[in-house]
């Protein structure tokens, strides 16, 4: 059942783009990756607006949280006020759910579909649709290599002056986009350098990009391609929805790095109000911080009339 | 109190299923084949997932197995090995050849291929005058019998799914590329080559001045030792990947969409095809009057040889053996069937009835 609803669909997509990329699997790779996350658009959106409306929101958080110390239920009030509803952020991990089987679905069809041993073959002979590939054979046998890459193995380089030891670049490159699209989604820390919750934010930073470089250490080269593609393609899409806000000279690393290119905002932003965004070197102390009003909403008008 | 990001608060847990779901979801990358049994001087040799075993073909008794103690450095042996007079050739997916005694199992030489690009490769093996031929990913080397030293090599366009096809002054090489190679035994050069409209995943089966050649285009051919060039083709429903059986003045062969077919040998001829219950991979058995293939789904059928008719057809054992894909191996009035995966590696069947009458390896209480 899985194989028929997920994984055959997936690798007949793929022989079908390999066939008209020109027989390269990387091409047919990164154009379904990028198709995958074209037809996931309307979910990684609305996860993409539910941490830009976060990260507009922490400061308000702070500020309240630090004002209603040992008062829940006024903080709790005064949370729903400014637009903070945690039951409905918690739609956002539906993206990462869904992704996950797809992930898998698409692990299993790059397997598939470029057969590198014979009982892989067998496999593809039954998940191919003869309908759409009448001529299968004259495919075969599907070129699996890119540059030094078997997109069937885990990716290694070895050096000829130091073959005892294998550069995974794939993993790497995993790694690193992985941990700019983290710090891109991630709302700024608050201050506070005890709160659980920046704290898990920190954690998440470094475990994140980790556990996707495992598995492209572990898995096939493939992997790290949709891996790498889907991440570059997900920063492009962070970056245009929040494109009045966003500078790629803002995004700071782990560990003080910071991007290696200047700080352009593509846009020019509206000068947040100081009282509600601390300096991020130099945070004031709450005593310090004057109290922010908050945002004056506008009166909902009910109906057209006057 | 403090309010916590909703989406990160209980990331932990997520994190660890989600880990736990991708590694289920994906397996490691292990080149895999199915188990292949050879039977020689009354034991069946097994080549399965973590071991070579040499088994008793009339008790089922284990004779020895390589290694003695399981090994997970030397990963999977899942090519049925090669015989030559005083050595039975071994290789694995960790890309090594090795020697071993026919007799006891002991080791006598490996050989270990260089090649770093892959962690692992499909190798096929065959043996022939004091040669073997081990095709290891894209290079075939011809070892010597005696110490495993490297006699010369071939750069396929390929990899080399099927061994090659032997005789005394010649080798004919099928690759992956569509092409196959007739190469000198003694020094490797090429003699003459061929391309095919499909890749060639078996051993050519070479009878007198005959190659067969099963492709995966859909069609078998007959084609001259000489110089490659076609005697006859006919065409199939299926990819043709096992060997054919060539015995006296016909062909039998299975392909993959489950026919197996029965040809004149001299012209190609259809004398009989028939239905199977599903992928014929490997290579028929005949004895006497029988003749007997397995699916992929686990099926064993037995066709009067002479007309195809059906003998007697039964599903081998559906709890404890999955996919048939190697050759079975009749004689002695026993019929050998080797399973992928499953928990008995090897069944014995009488030819007569399907009964079985051992299995591999015993249960034990």
């Amino acid at each position: 059942m899985w194989s028929e609803l997920i994984v055959y669909p997936f690798t007949n997509a793929l022989l079908l783009l390999y066939t008209w990329l020109g027989h390269s699997f990387t091409a047919a790779l990164i154009v379904l990756t990028v198709g995958i996350r074209i037809l996931l658009t309307p979910l990684t959106a609305r996860q993409q607006k539910t941490q830009i409306q976060m990260q507009e929101l922490q400061p308000e958080i702070k500020r309240i949280q630090e004002k209603f110390k040992g008062e829940p239920e006024k903080m709790q009030k005064e949370l729903l006020k400014i637009g903070y509803n945690p039951a409905a952020m918690l739609g956002g991990c539906l993206p990462t759910l869904v992704q996950f089987p797809i992930l898998i679905g698409v692990y299993q069809s790059i397997l598939n579909a470029i057969p590198s041993t014979p009982l892989q073959m067998m496999d593809l002979y039954h998940a191919v649709y003869p309908w759409l590939f009448p001529d299968f054979n004259s495919l075969l046998p599907v070129n699996r290599y890119l540059i030094w890459m078997d997109l069937t193995q885990p990716d290694r380089i070895y050096l000829p002056w130091f073959p005892a030891l294998g550069i995974p670049i794939l993993p790497i490159f995993v790694v690193l986009t992985t941990l700019v699209q983290q710090k891109m989604m991630t709302p700024p820390s608050t201050a506070d350098a005890n709160d659980a919750s920046a704290q898990m934010q920190r954690s998440m930073m470094t475990t994140m990009p980790l556990m996707f470089g495992f598995f492209a250490l572990q898995f096939a080269s493939g992997l790290s391609i949709y891996f790498i593609t889907s991440n570059i393609a997900g920063i492009g899409q962070y970056a245009y929805l929040n494109r009045a806000k966003f500078s790629w000279g803002k995004l700071s690393l782990p560990g003080g790095l910071s991007m290696p290119w200047p700080d352009y905002t593509t846009k020019q932003v509206a000068k947040p109000r100081p009282s509600v965004v601390p300096p991020p070197d130099n945070p004031p102390s709450a005593s310090e911080t004057p109290p922010a009003k908050p945002k004056p909403r506008k009166p909902r008008r009910r109906g057209h009339g006057a | 109190m403090q309010i916590k990001h909703p989406f990160r608060a209980g990331q932990g847990p997520l994190i660890a299923g989600l880990t736990a779901l991708m590694l289920a979801g994906c397996n490691r990358v292990t080149p895999t084949v199915w188990p292949a049994a050879t039977l020689q001087d009354g034991k069946i040799l097994l080549s399965s997932s973590h071991a070579v075993f040499a088994i008793d073909a009339a008790s089922g008794a284990q004779v020895w197995r390589f290694p003695a103690e399981n090994n997970s450095d030397l990963q999977a042996f899942e090519t049925a090995p090669a015989l030559n007079t005083d050595r039975i050739i071994v290789a694995s997916g960790a890309k090594l050849v090795l020697a071993l005694d026919p007799e006891t199992g002991v080791e006598a030489w490996r050989y270990t291929d260089p090649n770093q690009l892959t962690k692992t490769a499909s190798v096929s093996l065959s043996a022939a005058d004091g040669r073997s031929y081990s095709a290891i990913g894209k290079t075939l080397r011809a070892l010597d019998n005696e110490n495993g030293r490297v006699l010369w090599q071939f750069a396929g366009g390929d990899e080399f799914w099927g061994a090659p096809a032997t005789s005394t002054a010649t080798i004919y090489v099928p690759n992956m590329d569509h092409k196959l190679s007739a190469l000198d035994a003694e020094t490797g050069a090429l003699r003459w080559e061929r391309t095919f409209p499909g890749a060639l995943a078996a051993t050519p089966a070479l009878a007198d001045a005959a190659l067969y050649v099963g492709t995966l285009s859909r069609s078998l051919y007959a084609v001259n030792t000489s110089d490659g060039r076609d005697i006859w083709v006919h065409e199939t429903q299926g990819f043709v990947w096992g060997t054919p059986l060539v015995v006296a003045d016909r062909v039998y062969f299975g392909d993959l969409d489950g026919i197996v077919y029965c040809l004149k040998r001299s012209d190609g001829s259809e004398i009989w095809r028939a239905k199977t219950s599903g992928s014929v991979r490997g290579t028929p058995a005949l004895d006497g009057e029988k003749l007997f293939v397995v699916t992929e789904n686990g099926f064993v059928h037995a066709l009067d040889a002479a007309s195809g008719a059906a003998a007697w057809q039964l599903e081998l054992d559906p709890k404890n053996a999955e996919r048939l894909l190697d050759s079975p191996i009749a004689a002695n009035g026993f019929l050998y069937i080797s399973t992928y995966n499953g928990e008995r590696l090897l069944y014995a069947l009488l030819q007569d009835s399907g009964t079985t009458s051992w299995f591999f390896p015993p249960v034990t209480k």
